[in-house]
Parts: structure tokens; C-alpha cells; sequence
């Protein structure tokens, strides 16, 4: 008895090093996003300690407000049942109406610009306009550029977006505001705006899964959340049901981050789905939309400059720390400060999206 | 004498694939016996460890059947991996020309932490032979998915010079192997494992260890050797000496040369390596100008390019003479020499004979020489060669239950995808469950219908270091450009203000040491002299966790920290000191865990009356403690430290430590408290046993003591253990 008394002291000893390890390498993580010049996270990071302070104020008012309550009291939704597990989903409807660049224009920025075919510079695309050729339509009998005319001319009458910002990608950058006239042939149904709130930078569970959708005024929000690590897999299955063949992503930062992150996960659990698909960074396009014009492009500073600020909200930084403190004391306070959170940067996203749609 | 010995070849039962055999014509090549046989057994689908002789075609023995298979199986894949990527870069080379002559595609790649982002999805998605290194597996395998094709396709792991994976980074890399293996079990392949490794002890066991598979052991050598010399080079054969270990090693380097020999020699470290070279080109310089721009010193700390230009000129014979640390010991390729000097005993017999494989070329004789120092573990090799040529090599130890270590990689492993019992007990036979629990009570890891998912919000590998490395790195500065890099540890060491650094045989004056920024700001100055710091090390007790009584004797275990203090350095001119000049840097500070006990009031007595001295004493029984602690707790000596004094502020009372060397400490002493009534018994029967007069490299002698080996008694040390030993063998008057 005596010995395995001892062994799990020993044990308790090396787990709570191992835990106090793993708390310096996220906070290191945090560090570095915070620093870093190239990852400019997608929400809001206090970088005074008021912030901080603010936001631990918060979370105490939230957990005497939601002493003894359950999450599913406070916030009303229900329980997804799939195959791999539960999750729980809450709905809400949002009045915002997005607006994408009409298709007619999309096609029409598309085929004049000749730089987007290999080996055309200013001066050839000077050149051929003036001898008379105005879209790349005109292109499709040229010798030299004839046949890359022909293939760029049919992915834009197949409307294949994720070609064509790949294809716009290659002359130029994915960021290029060219490749968000890919957008305009979306219908607003088919765009899938997401948000992930994640326990940490990669290899991490997730907590949230956001997604927006928008029909005719209304943008409606669905928000899977894992009231525990075991309810990760039915968010991620849930995540996919939103997505088909004409789906678009639209992200915040989802490049570097929420799809390669889903990605990871869909791994994980070894659950099948493809994410590579016609993909709008809307941060890549904010940077070049409104350089100059706010202090950084966090998405909290982009909304501000775009829509003014919110009114009571969490620094990303802590969404960790808030998940941790639910799961220990069971109290829904802090988890719905998440969701909440997760809730308004959607509605954000969308908003600067159509922002940059009007241009 | 080593005798020469002609070629053994074989021929192979089933002929080698054509590609191949074009490589091998085209190169000259012929298979030797032990060559055919590691053929022969990877085609049975067996794992090998190969344990032959630097220098007899170990890279041949596995590239042929890989490239067989490889061109076979057209999809098939293999992993590499190099404890350096200095060494991943060699086998690039390596691999590059095969595949070239052979023309069997294979896209060798080399991914580690050099490799471009930009390079490294292609490498991914194409290459067949990947390189690298466990540092960087480590944090490659949670980016699994990306790997699928290459992980789905892996044939075979090439684990080379694997020796370098005992003790505790062994232990982890064992366990980061057994991670591997899950994740290729989870993609559908089973590759066959080649381990290379140095002579040990115990090839199979080690091999089996590491990967957790069954080996077939390839080591009787069928390679030519030629005639080799070993010479033990004694200065201090009258027990005087005239001069420094050092100046003689210089002398002898210079003789090899001015005889056109072309010499590698080895140094203790990276001070002396310089300054070996240093002093011989400036002596050369007064006799033969043209002599002197060919040698060299070689490091670590230097470079990447420095490096590959050095060893570039060496294999091109421009270089005649290199002095070098142990950078060079293991299988980079300078082709071969045809001297070697090794300035004091390397520490280990596997690394003495590593080093020695340096010399000797195709058929021509070679020379090997171990020029003693004075501290009394070289004294006893000068005087005992047959501890060198008919003593065993070391065992290389792997602990697969060692609670810190396992916790982590099993935690790494949830991150990696869901653990599941019983399933993966197969890849972490000890504690897995008992891990998975406390995880669990840690927040870190989930017991959910899926399996064990990990729930930490840090990414886990970074949580878990494979080896004791430093990660604070200071830059070397001279005049805006950078010269070199150092750790923390080597900056007080080596670069405090007023330092003269050596590098490439110049001189540079350390101007100022910033800690802040950690750049090291230096001059080139032309001085001679050199300088050496002195230091103090204090170990304190933070907090005593837990008392054990064994019988009588009362083993403390507990959290300790090692504070050692750079107070000043001396100038010196060849060996003479010509000045000293104090320091005014911060203590570096060390935490770990530690055992110590006192010892008891009769031994110190007893060690008075016989006239004998005490401090040796306990000094000679610490390291005999711990030279009998790897094979009780499973580590290397290298892994733990220990300190003994005549009276410990802390105890009040004549002391012994001993403590693990990694920063937070490993579980080395905590085990080592469960079983030190055990080892201080077979500790005791060790000395008493020894048939040594005052002791050697068996019983007290440690090759890795601060104070040279002194001062040591061997009968007080025997005084000392016998009373422990009766202690922990007394009831327990408790």
C-alpha cells in the first residue's frame, strides 16, 4: 500500500511538471503571435495588461451571474447527435445582409486584365489593347496567347473559383483583389463563413466551430460547441455538413490558420472531408483595402475602423484560460463569454467582407 | 599493434538488382562478407543492427538494399535518421550520386531544421528517402496528414550512429520511435528498422530498446584493414613530466606532419583544439611558412560553411594537419587519415575506438596515439593498456519506464491521434495507463469515446525536450559580423569580458559580454597569451521532499540547485599563469533533483584513525556510486552529477549528492532512492574488489570529474561505503 502511495506521488510530481511545461509553451505561443509580424492573429489582443485585467473582471461577473446554472439553461440550442458523438449547437439569427461583387463585374475585372496570362507584362498588354483587343475573349485565337486564353476564358464562364484564385495566385498573390472578383460567382448562399475557437495554436482541441450563412437579409449563425474535448469530432462533423461542392469558405487569417488547424483535426479523429476548395482570406484582402487607415489589421481594429467597437468582449488569448476554468468548475459563465465571442467576430467577418466586396 | 587483415567477400545468393550493380561497378566496388549478409537478411524482411568498424562500408551494407527495394516497389519510402545535420547533409551527398549512377528515382531530401518552407511541401509530397534528425521527427509527427504517402509507403528507418541514443536523450528517442511506429501502424505499413551504430556491449538488446523490434546482429567486419599502430604516449612516465599533456601533444602533431602524415587530433575541448593549433602554426610558421596555412582547428560553435570548407580540405589533402573536438568523431565524411592523436582519454572506450577509426587508409599502415594526461583515470590506461584493447565496450543504456520521460511522449502521442487500450500498450509496455491517468488529472489528456485525446492548449512536443540542450543561444560578434555561436553555459565559460577566444587559430579579446541581448562583442587582438576561468559551484538544498530509511541509513530526495560562479580568470603564456583578473558575472543556476545522505560520524572516525583522508573518501565513493547507478536507474554516467564534501552547509554533516543533469530533473535520483540500499551494497563489493592499489577507471576513477580526479583515497572510500552499506543492511531502529 505503502508503495503505491508513493508511486502516485511521484506520478502527481511529474504530471504537474509536465502541466506547468505546457502552460510555458502556450504562453510562449501567445508571445509569439503576438509578436510576430508574418501571423497577425484574427481576433482582438489586448496588448496592455488593463485588457487583461478587464477581461478577468468579466469572467468573474459571469461565473457569480451563472452560478449553478447549466450552459444549456443560460444558452438555448440543442444537442447534435452524429455518428461520431454530440455536440451542442446554438442558432442565432443575425440582420446583416452581405453583399458580393456582382457577377457581371467580377467577369468583367477577370477578362481585362491581360497580366493575368503568362508572359503578358504592362508594355504586351498595352500593346495588344491598342491593336484592338479589349477582353481576354478576344485573346482566344491569338497565336502566343491563344490557348491560355481559352482555358482562363472557360474557367470563368464555369465560374470555377478556387481555380481562379489559384490562377490568380500564380501571376500575382492570392491577396490580390482580383482573386475576391472570384467571389461575385457565389451566390451569398453558398459562402460559408468560419471561425474556430481552439484551445491553442495547432494540435490543440477545438472549442468552437462558428459558421454564418446568409439568406436573402438574414445571416444566420450556428455555432457548434464541445461542452467537453469528446464532443470536438461531432463539431467537426457538423462543420461539414455545411459543406458541398459549390461551397466557398470565407475567413478571417483561415489560410495560415482555421483550415490547416481543421485539417490537422479531421486527421485526428481520421474523419473524411475536403477543405480545399475556393477559399476568401478576407484578411489578405483588408491589408491592402485599408493600409494605412487603422493601427494593425486585427480584426477587432478592422471592425472598429469598420463598424465600431463591441461593447463587452474577451481577448483571444484568454479563450483557453476561460474554456479551463468551465471545465473545472462546471459553470457555463466563461463558456458563453466564448460563444459569444465567436458569435460577434462572425458578424464582423461578414461585415468587412462585404466591405471589401463593395470595394 | 593492430595486425592487417585481407578483404572477406562473399557473393550474394540472389544477384543484385542491375541498377545497383551498375552503381557498384562503376564505383569499383566489391561487397564484403558482412555487406552481403545485412543484404541478405533486410530480403528476408529481418531488422538488422549493424556493429562493425568505422571505416568498413556500413552505409553500403543498407544503401544496397534500399536502393534494390526502393527500385523495385516503385512507391516504396525510407526514412534516415542523423543525430547531426551536418551528417544528414553527408548522406545527401551519399544518396544524390547512387540515385544519379543507379538512376533509380528516389529524390533524396534532407528535412530538418534548415530546410525552407518553401521546399518543404515538395519534399513531402515527393521524396522517397527522407533525412533528418529525431529533434525534428519530433515535431513532425503531430503534422502527420501531411506525411500520408510517405508514411503509408515507408519500407524502411535507417537509424545511423545510434549509440549517440543512450541514457535519457536514448530514452526519448526510443520512445519517439515507438511514436513512429504507431503512426505507421495507423497508415498500414510495418517498415524493417537498419540500426548502425559504434561497438557496444550489448548491440541487440540496445537495438531492441530504441525500436522495440527484434534484431539481427551484423558484426563480424569482412573489410581490409591494414596494419594499424597504437601507441599510449605517457609524459608523465617518470610521474613528473616536463611539460604540459598539452605541448606534448602539439609536439608529437607537428612530428606526424614534418612526416608527411596526415593527422587528425583530438582535443578535450574546444579551448584546446585552437590552441593546439594555434602553437603548432606558430612554431611551424618560424621553421616552414608553406606548413602552416595547412593546419587547422575544427569544432563545433563554427559556422556551417567554416565547417564544410574545412572538412572539404581535409578530404583533399590541401589540409595536413586538423586538431578538433569530438565534432569530428563521428561519421562525417573527411575520408581517412593517417594519424590520429588523441590529447587524453575521450571518456568512453566506444568513443576511444570511434576516434581511433579516423586513421587508416586503403592498404597503407596507420597510426593511433593516446597521449595520457596526468589525472589518474589516463594514468591508469597508460598503465593498464589491456583496460583499452581486451576490456569491454560500454553498454548503452535505454529506460523505457522512466515515469518523466514516458508521461511526456505519451502525452505527445495523444496529440498525435486518440491512444487506445489496449491497442497501443504494444508501442508503451510500461505505464501507459497509469500516464493516461494522471494526464488526465492534469487537464491534459481525455479518456472519450474516440480514445485518449490530448487536451492541453500548448503544442505538446514543445513541452517535452529530447535532450538536455541549451536553448539560449549568444552571438559572437566582431566588428558587426557574426563570428560564431555559443550556450549560455559556454558564454560565462569562454567569452566573459576580457576572454581571449580563439577561432580558426586567430586571436579576438572579448569586449563585453551583453547578457541581455546574449551577444558577445570581440576584437581581433594578435595577443599570446590565453585565458582560463576559475569558478566555484555551490549545490544548496531548495527543499527536502521525502526521507527514505533503508535499514539504519536515512536517504534524502529533493530539489536542489547548482549555482556555479564565474569569480575570475587567469591570463596564461603557454602554460605559465602571468596574471589574474576577477569577474563580476551572475551566478548560473541550475534546478534540479537530487539524493544525498550524510555519512555517518564512526566512518569519518574510523578514515582519522587509519590515518587516511576523508575527503578523498567521500569523493571516491561518490564516484563510485555513480558509476554503478546507470545500470541500476538506466541512464548514462553522463546523465547524473554528483558533489561531495567534508561538511554541507545545508546538512551540517559530511555529505554526498547526487543529482540529474537536466534542468528540472529527470527521475534519475528518484529512482536511485528506491534502490540505493542496493546499489550502495554492489558499490561497496565493486571497490572492495577492485584489484587496483588507489583505484582506477573500475572502481572510483570517473572520466568526467570537475577536479581531475582528485583528491581520491581509495581505502577511506572503501571505509565509507562499508559503513553505508552496514547501515542500510541494519535493522531499522525505527
Amino acid at each position: 500500500m505503502l508503495i503505491e502511495g508513493q508511486d502516485n506521488q511521484k506520478l502527481s510530481r511529474v504530471g504537474a511538471r509536465i502541466k506547468s511545461r505546457v502552460d510555458q509553451a502556450s504562453d510562449a505561443a501567445d508571445e509569439e503571435r503576438v509578436s510576430s509580424s508574418q501571423f497577425i492573429p484574427g481576433l482582438f489582443y489586448p496588448t496592455d495588461h488593463s485588457g487583461y485585467a478587464q477581461a478577468f473582471a468579466l469572467k468573474r461577473a459571469l461565473i457569480e451571474k451563472h452560478d449553478g446554472k447549466a450552459l444549456e439553461e443560460v444558452t438555448p440550442g440543442t444537442e447534435l447527435v452524429t455518428e461520431r458523438g454530440t455536440c451542442y449547437r446554438v442558432e442565432t439569427e443575425e440582420g446583416v445582409s452581405i453583399r458580393t461583387i456582382p457577377p457581371k463585374r467580377a467577369k468583367e475585372s477577370l477578362l481585362t486584365d491581360f497580366k493575368l496570362l503568362h508572359g503578358v507584362r504592362e508594355t504586351t498588354e498595352r500593346a495588344l489593347k491598342e491593336r484592338g483587343y479589349r477582353s481576354i475573349a478576344d485573346l482566344v485565337e491569338h497565336d502566343r496567347f491563344g490557348t491560355q486564353a481559352l482555358r482562363f476564358l472557360k474557367l470563368v464562364e464555369m465560374r470555377d473559383s478556387g481555380e481562379l484564385i489559384e490562377w490568380v495566385g500564380r501571376r500575382f498573390t492570392r491577396s490580390d483583389p482580383l482573386a475576391l472578383n472570384a467571389s461575385g460567382f457565389h451566390t451569398p448562399d453558398q459562402l460559408l463563413f468560419v471561425d474556430l475557437e481552439t484551445l491553442g495554436l495547432f494540435t490543440s482541441p477545438i472549442i468552437v466551430i462558428g459558421v454564418a450563412e446568409a439568406i436573402d437579409e438574414t445571416l444566420t449563425v450556428r455555432q457548434y460547441v464541445a461542452r467537453n474535448v469528446g464532443e470536438e469530432p461531432a463539431a467537426l462533423e457538423a462543420l461539414l455538413s455545411h459543406v458541398d461542392a459549390s461551397t466557398a469558405l470565407v475567413t478571417f487569417n483561415g489560410r495560415a490558420f482555421d483550415v490547416p488547424f481543421l485539417e490537422q483535426r479531421l486527421a485526428y479523429y481520421r474523419i473524411h472531408g475536403n477543405l480545399q476548395r475556393a477559399h476568401f482570406d478576407v484578411l489578405q484582402f483588408a491589408r491592402r483595402r485599408w493600409r494605412g487607415l487603422t493601427p494593425d489589421f486585427k480584426l477587432a481594429s478592422l471592425e472598429k475602423h469598420v463598424m465600431g467597437a463591441r461593447q463587452s468582449d474577451i481577448p483571444s488569448a484568454l479563450v483557453p484560460e476561460f474554456y479551463e476554468t468551465y471545465l473545472r468548475t462546471q459553470n457555463a459563465g466563461p463558456l458563453v463569454a466564448i460563444i459569444d465571442h465567436n458569435r460577434q467576430d462572425l458578424v464582423a467577418l461578414a461585415h468587412i467582407f462585404s466591405k471589401v466586396c463593395e470595394g | 599493434m593492430l595486425s592487417a587483415r585481407e578483404p572477406i567477400f562473399a557473393e550474394t545468393a540472389e544477384e543484385i538488382a542491375p541498377n545497383v550493380q551498375a552503381y557498384l561497378r562503376k564505383k569499383g566496388i566489391r561487397l564484403y562478407r558482412h555487406q552481403i549478409k545485412a543484404r541478405a537478411a533486410l530480403r528476408e524482411g529481418k531488422d538488422i543492427v549493424i556493429a562493425t568498424p568505422t571505416a568498413s562500408g556500413k552505409t553500403l551494407a543498407f544503401n544496397v538494399p534500399i536502393f534494390e527495394e526502393l527500385d523495385r516497389e516503385h512507391n516504396a519510402t525510407a526514412l534516415y535518421l542523423y543525430p547531426t545535420k551536418a551528417l544528414s547533409n553527408d548522406q545527401l551527398k551519399v544518396l544524390q550520386e547512387l540515385e544519379l549512377i543507379s538512376a533509380v528515382r528516389v529524390n533524396p531530401s534532407v528535412y530538418d531544421g534548415d530546410t525552407p518552407s518553401h521546399k518543404r511541401p515538395k519534399i513531402r509530397t515527393s521524396a522517397r528517402i527522407v533525412i533528418s534528425n529525431p529533434y525534428e521527427l519530433h515535431h513532425v509527427l503531430p503534422w502527420h496528414y501531411k506525411w500520408q504517402r510517405f508514411l503509408a509507403n515507408l519500407k524502411f528507418i535507417v537509424i545511423d550512429e545510434a549509440h549517440v541514443y543512450r541514457g535519457v536523450f536514448g530514452s526519448n528517442v526510443a520512445l519517439l520511435i515507438r511514436r513512429l511506429r504507431r503512426l505507421c501502424s495507423y497508415y498500414g505499413s510495418e517498415p524493417q528498422f537498419v540500426i548502425s551504430t559504434a561497438t557496444l556491449a550489448n548491440p541487440i538488446e540496445f537495438g531492441e530498446k530504441l525500436t522495440g523490434r527484434t534484431f539481427t546482429l551484423i558484426s563480424e567486419d569482412g573489410s581490409p584493414r591494414a596494419r594499424k599502430y597504437f601507441v599510449l604516449y605517457n609524459p608523465y612516465a617518470d610521474g613528473i613530466g616536463k611539460r604540459s599533456a598539452h605541448q606534448e601533444a602539439k609536439d608529437l602533431f607537428l612530428l606526424f606532419i614534418r612526416n608527411h602524415l596526415q593527422t587528425l587530433c583530438f582535443a578535450p575541448s574546444r579551448k584546446m583544439a585552437e590552441l593546439i593549433a594555434l602553437w603548432a602554426k606558430n612554431e611551424a610558421e618560424e621553421s616552414t611558412p608553406l606548413l602552416a596555412d595547412r593546419i587547422a582547428a575544427y569544432r563545433a560553435g563554427y559556422l556551417p560553411s567554416t565547417r564544410r570548407r574545412i572538412e572539404e580540405r581535409l578530404r583533399s589533402g590541401h589540409l595536413v594537419g586538423v586538431t578538433s573536438t569530438n565534432a569530428l568523431e563521428l561519421g562525417i565524411d573527411i575520408g581517412s587519415l593517417d594519424a590520429v592523436i588523441m590529447a587524453g582519454y575521450p571518456g568512453t572506450i566506444i568513443s576511444t575506438w570511434q576516434q581511433a577509426g579516423r586513421a587508416g587508409r586503403g592498404q597503407d599502415e596507420s597510426l593511433a596515439t593516446l597521449v595520457g594526461f596526468h589525472d589518474p583515470l589516463d594514468q591508469y590506461f597508460m598503465k593498464h593498456p589491456g583496460a583499452l584493447f581486451g576490456g569491454s565496450h560500454e553498454h548503452a543504456i535505454i529506460d523505457l519506464s522512466n515515469e518523466y520521460i514516458t508521461l511526456g511522449h505519451v502525452m505527445c502521442a495523444a496529440a498525435e491521434f486518440p491512444l487506445r487500450l489496449p491497442r497501443d500498450v504494444a508501442y508503451f509496455p510500461a505505464l501507459l495507463s497509469e500516464s493516461l491517468e494522471e494526464l488526465e488529472r492534469q487537464g491534459l489528456a481525455k479518456d472519450t469515446s474516440n480514445g485518449w485525446v490530448y487536451s492541453g492548449s500548448g503544442r505538446a512536443t514543445e513541452a517535452v525536450p529530447l535532450n538536455a540542450l541549451s536553448s539560449q543561444i549568444f552571438k559572437v560578434l566582431c566588428e558587426g559580423r557574426l563570428l560564431e555561436t555559443l550556450d549560455k553555459t559556454r558564454a560565462y565559460r569562454e567569452a566573459h569580458s576580457g576572454a581571449v577566444l580563439l577561432h580558426e587559430g586567430e586571436t579576438y579579446v572579448v569586449e563585453q559580454l551583453d547578457l541581455t541581448n546574449r551577444i558577445i562583442s570581440v576584437s581581433k587582438k594578435n595577443v599570446d597569451y590565453h585565458t582560463e576561468p576559475m569558478k566555484t559551484v555551490d549545490l544548496r538544498i531548495v527543499k527536502e521532499l521525502e526521507k527514505r530509511p533503508h535499514g539504519a541509513l536515512v536517504v534524502s530526495f529533493g530539489i536542489v540547485e547548482v549555482v556555479e560562479q564565474y569569480v575570475g580568470y587567469k591570463t596564461l603564456r603557454y602554460d605559465q599563469v602571468v596574471g589574474i583578473e576577477s569577474l563580476d558575472l551572475p551566478p548560473l543556476r541550475f534546478t534540479t533533483m537530487a539524493l544525498w545522505f550524510r555519512v555517518p560520524d564512526e566512518a569519518v572516525t574510523q578514515v582519522a584513525n587509519e590515518q587516511l583522508d576523508i575527503g578523498g573518501g567521500l569523493h571516491g565513493a561518490e564516484h563510485a556510486l555513480i558509476a554503478m547507478m546507470p545500470l541500476h536507474v538506466m541512464c548514462d554516467r553522463w546523465d547524473i552529477g554528483g558533489v561531495s564534501t567534508t561538511c554541507h552547509p545545508d546538512t551540517t554533516a559530511p555529505t554526498i549528492f547526487i543529482y540529474d543533469g537536466f534542468e528540472g530533473g529527470i527521475g534519475l535520483a528518484e529512482k536511485a532512492v528506491e534502490l540505493i540500499a542496493e546499489i550502495v551494497t554492489v558499490t561497496r563489493e565493486l571497490v572492495t574488489g577492485c584489484s587496483c592499489d588507489i583505484g582506477c577507471p573500475a572502481c572510483i576513477y570517473s572520466p568526467k570529474c570537475g577536479n581531475d580526479n582528485k583528491p581520491l583515497d581509495k581505502q577511506a572510500a572503501i571505509v565509507v561505503l562499508e559503513q553505508l552499506a552496514n547501515l542500510a543492511s541494519a535493522a531499522s531502529n525505527r
